[in-house]
Parts: C-alpha cells; structure tokens; sequence
C-alpha cells in the first residue's frame, strides 16, 4: 500500500499520502516554470539571467520596463484568476457535493456579467471605467442571493441549489445578450471580449486590487475546511457529527461569491476554470479539502498562466483572450486524465 | 418468573416513563413533514446500558422517529430529553458528544480512505486551536480495532465490500466515543453473514461498553435475538414495548404487521422466531407438521 506522510503536532497535525506531496512539489514546479516563461517570452525574448536581474531591480531600463511593468502584473494577475475561480468551483462542489458545479454554472459569473455588461452599455461613459468591478462583484452577489432566496424551502437542499442556479445563470445569460444587441458596436466588442475573459493590459492597479480579496477569503476557506469535509459525509451525518448544516452552506455560497467575483471583475468571466482544476486536484492528490484547496488554486493558476501565454505567443502580434485557451488547454489535459485512470 | 425478576422487569420496563435515568426520552413528541403528521403526542423512554429495536410497517415512523431522537428532525410539538435537557436547547457538538447517529445507507465521498472517515468521527471533540491530539488518535485505532478495519485502514471506501463499508461507518460512529447510538437499518443490503456480523458487534459493543443502542431493524427475528426491549410501532403510535420474548406473539405480529404467522422458539438461542404464513412449497418433515 501506499506510504504515508505524516506530522503531528499539539496544534496541528495531518497525515496524507506520500504522493499528495510530490504531486503538490511537482504542481508547484510547473507553476513557476510557467510563471519564468511568461516572463522571459513574448514579442521580445528576454534570457532568464535578464529575467532576474530585473526581478531584483537592476535589469537595464528596457528589461526593467518590459518584466515589471508589462509582464510581471500580467502573469501575476493571470494566477490569482485562476486560483480564485478554481478555488470558487471546488467550494461549490464540496457544498453541492457534485463535481458538477462551478461559479459558471450556477449563475454567480452570470451575474457578475450581466452587471457589467449593463455597466459599460449604460454607466461606463458616465462614471468611468475603475467602477466596472464593483458592478461585478455586486452583480455576483445579488444573483447568488437571489438563488439563495429562491431555492429555500425550510432549508436548502444542494439539488435546488444547483437547479436554481442553473435557472439565474440561463436568465443572466439573456439579459447579457439583449443588451450587448442593444448597444453600439464598439461597446458589444469591449463587452464581448470582456466575458471570454482577458488578462491583457493588466497592472500592478488589478493585482493589488484582487490580492486583499484573497487574503480574507482563503484564510476562512482552511477555517472551514474540517467543517467542509465533514459535511461531504451528507446533511443527516453532518448534522449528527454536530455541523450546523445550514449555516455552514450559506458560508460556503457566500464564500465562493467572494473568491469568484472579483477575480471575474477583474478579468472577465473566465470560463471552465471553476469547474475542472478541482477535478484535475482530485486526480493528482488524496481527498481532503485543506489539501485540495491549495492544489486546485495551483491548477487553476497554472491553467490561465498558461492560456494568457499561448494567447499572447501563437497569433502574434494579435493578443486573444486568455479565456479561449483555458477551454483549449484545459479539456484536452482532463480527458487525459480520464483516460489514464481507466488502467 | 422470579418475584425479583418480575421487579426488575417492571423498573426497567413498566414504569420507565417515570425513571429520572432515561438517557433518552420523548415527551407529548409529536412529528411530521409539512402538514403530514407522523407521530402524535408519543412518550417513549429508552432504557440506558441496553439495546433496544423498533419494529414496524413500512412507513410507520420509526424512521422519523430515530431522527428526531437524533436532533435531526424538530418536533412540532413536545420534547425529546438527552439526559434531562431538551436536545434542541443544546448545541449540535454537545449532542454529539454524547449521542452518535448512523443514518439508513449513508454515502462517502468518492475516494474518501476508512481513516479519513474514522477521524470525522472526532469532530465534536475538537476545536479549531487543537484539532487533533493523543486521544482522537488512539480512538480512532481503537475504533477501528474493535470493528476489525484496522488492515483497511488506507483503503479507499469505494474498493470495500458492503459489510466492510458498514463496519467503516460504525467505526465512524464508535470514535465519536459516545453513550449512546442509534442506526437506522444497519444491517440493510447485507447478506446473512455480514448481518450477523454486523449485530454481533453492536452486542459486544453493548456488553464490554455498557453502550446504550436504540436501532430500527426489519429482520424482527434478529430483533428477537439481539434487543433487550423491542418497541413495536404501528400508525405513529407505541403499539406495544417489552422484552421480545414477552411481546412478540402472534397476536402483535397480526396487529402490527398485519400477517398471519406462527411464533416458535428460536433452536440456538429460545428467543421468539416469527415463522410467517403465505404461499410457497411444502416438503414433508416433522417441522412441517406443526403448521
């Protein structure tokens, strides 16, 4: 049988399989490789030795320019979307507890993007762009209320949850249609591009945003998670292990609003993302949530660093949205995946 | 029966609605989804330090009836008492502390391994400052001892076989080291031998524990065989409680389950086997002549 890793300690203590910690060290690997590549490639090759000295501060002014100004916040942003959305996705399936489940499908990105397509049609010229994201992140929560409110019945059960959801996603969907069809053609193209989701022409102003977001909802995500794993064991166990059920699940929706929103403000509605990096995590470590948090946000991050790459790389000097390859690179590697345990 | 006997019968059974020492009990408990009643006005005491088994109809509310005793359902009226206190006025760790519950067919997480499920067992003991210590971890190994899971300890719930995987959710249940369990159909979906199994550990559980066991089963001849008190429930209502061999009779199984059967003793053990009529063949033999 397998070999086991484990630490115990008076206020900490856990014991995983030995190969959740290297699968971690080599998901940990990958996401710096591709953090140095984003950095040293694109319409200027920069050598990694340049790469460095300007990640120090004493590249020459070109370099200095090109990695901390263009491409640092980029790649940076690019991870903490994709973390974001992917740790979003695996809070949702562990309370709905159906992999089928992800801020995309359960209507939170669809009201993130039904706000902020009415935003650039109606406010935009009006109030400036810097108030888009507090359109999303409002919308996000006003629709993750709304399924909320409608999926109660003495208590809500995660079937209605999911059904709803998939109803406020379907509806936020047509209202996002109509009124990109209603707008001038120059407002449907930024709105278009805006919900495949895009990283391009981020800066250290998105990322300092986005960090404190992280830094509040990732914390009480490790808080919850023993909470979390027990509550995978079903309503009547939970509620007889003393978790109280549903309190527990509002914390959890609300808690994936939080960690989605405003990295779809921030990049736009990013698709695929929420959904399979949990399912990759699964594959590549034991099932327990405070293990597959971190590896499900380092997927997530892995995967749109990666698309934002080849985005950038393979039309040059055309830029497409990062949003398109995360499909693109995601489904190929998960049916993989698929495949391979088949054996 | 001896004129102690008959004393301690009566303490223990008779007029136990009135004993202080109930760890368990309902009060005027009335129950029901929606606008469905279930159970009406009902007063039940469960005997401490024994096992007892609820029988009854599909459907009759025993079901519901456990959940509640297990805080997983609110009464629309009346009360159940843990030890005294209204279990609605404590807090969901304090109850389970002290009371553990195994639903009818609980599910695990794919992948989950029988440790990981074991350790959720402690959850109620710990706090997020110190979430796990000595004794969490010397439960859970004695959990999975007394249920003989200790060489699948790493294996993963789905590669186990319906006996195992129950033994893994008592296990569960055993590390939440309380007073008192209920099941709910444990025995469900197993064959013969893992039935066995499965009853035989509750009762040496009981035995070498004093574990107060309040289950439901269908099988009324193992219920026979394992219950010290049988409480039989027929449209939401108590139709009868006693010790098996006092109550289980033709008379109750017609009322109760509305079939004709024949009650003889049970060859091993002389507790009632309820041997029901129908249809079927008949092979001549000494047995058969009875009937």
């Amino acid at each position: 049988m397998s070999k086991f890793f484990s630490v115990r300690h008076r206020f900490f203590s856990f014991s995983t399989p030995v190969f959740s910690v290297w699968a971690m060290l080599a998901l940990f690997a990958v996401f710096l490789t591709i953090t140095l590549l984003s950095l040293c490639l694109g319409e200027e090759l920069i050598v990694l030795p340049d790469v460095f000295l300007a990640l120090l501060g004493h590249g020459d002014q070109g370099t200095q320019f090109v990695v901390e100004t263009l491409r640092l916040p980029r790649v940076l942003l690019a991870a903490m979307v994709g973390a974001a959305l992917a740790s979003s996705g695996l809070v949702l399936q562990s309370m709905i507890r159906n992999p089928l489940a992800s801020p995309d499908i359960i209507g939170i990105t669809g009201g993130a993007s039904a706000a902020a397509v009415c935003f650039m049609s109606f406010f935009a010229t009006a109030m400036g762009v810097i108030w888009l994201p507090v359109f999303a992140i409002a919308g996000a929560l006003l629709a993750a209320l709304l399924i909320y409110a409608l999926a109660w019945n003495s208590g809500v059960t995660p079937m209605r949850l999911v059904l709803v959801g998939i109803g406020i996603s379907s509806a936020m969907g047509a209202v996002t249609t109509f009124v990109i069809a209603a707008s001038p053609l120059s407002t449907s193209i930024t709105a278009y591009i805006w919900l495949t989701g895009s990283v391009y022409g981020a800066s250290w102003v998105e990322v300092k945003a986005l960090l404190p977001w992280l830094l509040v909802s990732w914390p009480l995500a490790f808080y919850l998670a023993r909470r979390v794993n027990t509550q995978e064991l079903g309503d009547q166990l939970a509620t007889g292990l003393g978790i109280p059920v549903q309190r527990l699940r509002l914390a959890l929706l609300f808690l994936s609003v939080i960690m989605a929103a405003p990295a779809i403000a921030y990049a736009g509605a990013v698709g695929f993302v929420g959904l399979i990096a949990p399912h990759i995590a699964r594959r590549l470590v034991a099932r327990s949530f405070a293990l597959l948090l971190p590896t499900s946000a380092l997927v997530g991050a892995c995967l749109v660093m990666l698309a934002d790459l080849c985005g950038r790389l393979l039309f040059q000097p055309l830029d497409i949205p990062a949003g398109v390859f995360v499909s693109a690179i995601g489904a190929p590697f998960f049916i993989y995946l698929l495949y391979r345990q088949r054996f | 029966m001896s004129l102690s006997e008959n004393h301690l019968l009566d303490r223990n059974l008779g007029n136990s609605h009135l004993g202080k020492n109930n760890p368990l009990k309902s009060v005027a408990l009335s129950l029901g989804y929606e606008k469905k009643t279930i159970i009406k006005s009902l007063d039940l005491a469960i005997e401490p330090n024994q096992i007892t088994v609820l029988v009854g109809g599909n459907g009759c509310g025993k079901s519901t009836l456990l959940k509640s005793f297990a805080r997983l359902l609110k009464p629309s009226t009346g009360q159940i008492l843990l030890n005294g206190a209204d279990i609605h006025s404590l807090s969901g760790k304090d109850v389970a502390r002290k009371l553990a519950i195994l639903p009818q067919g609980p599910v695990a997480p794919e992948g989950l391994t029988v440790e990981q499920l074991v350790r959720q067992g402690r959850y109620p003991h710990q706090n997020w400052l110190q979430s796990w210590t000595e004794e969490d971890e010397r439960l859970v190994r004695k959990a999975l001892q007394d249920t003989n899971m200790t060489e699948f300890t790493h294996r993963s719930i789905d590669a186990l076989s319906g006996g195992q995987r129950q033994r893994a959710w008592i296990a569960m249940a055993l590390a939440q080291n309380t007073d008192i369990l209920l099941l709910d159909e444990p025995t469900t979906y197993l064959d013969l031998t893992h039935q066995i199994e499965i009853l035989d550990l509750l009762f040496e559980l009981n035995l070498t524990q004093q574990t107060t066991i309040l289950m439901v089963l269908h099988d009324l001849n193992l219920a026979a065989r394992y219950a010290h008190k049988m409480i039989a429930i027929k449209d939401g209502a108590v139709f009868c409680q006693g010790a098996p061999e006092a109550i289980l009779d033709h008379d109750m199984v017609k009322s109760v389950f509305d079939m004709e059967c024949y009650i003889s003793a049970d060859p091993l053990f002389g507790t009632p086997m309820c041997i029901p009529y129908g249809k079927g063949r008949k092979v001549k033999s000494q047995a058969a002549e009875h009937v």
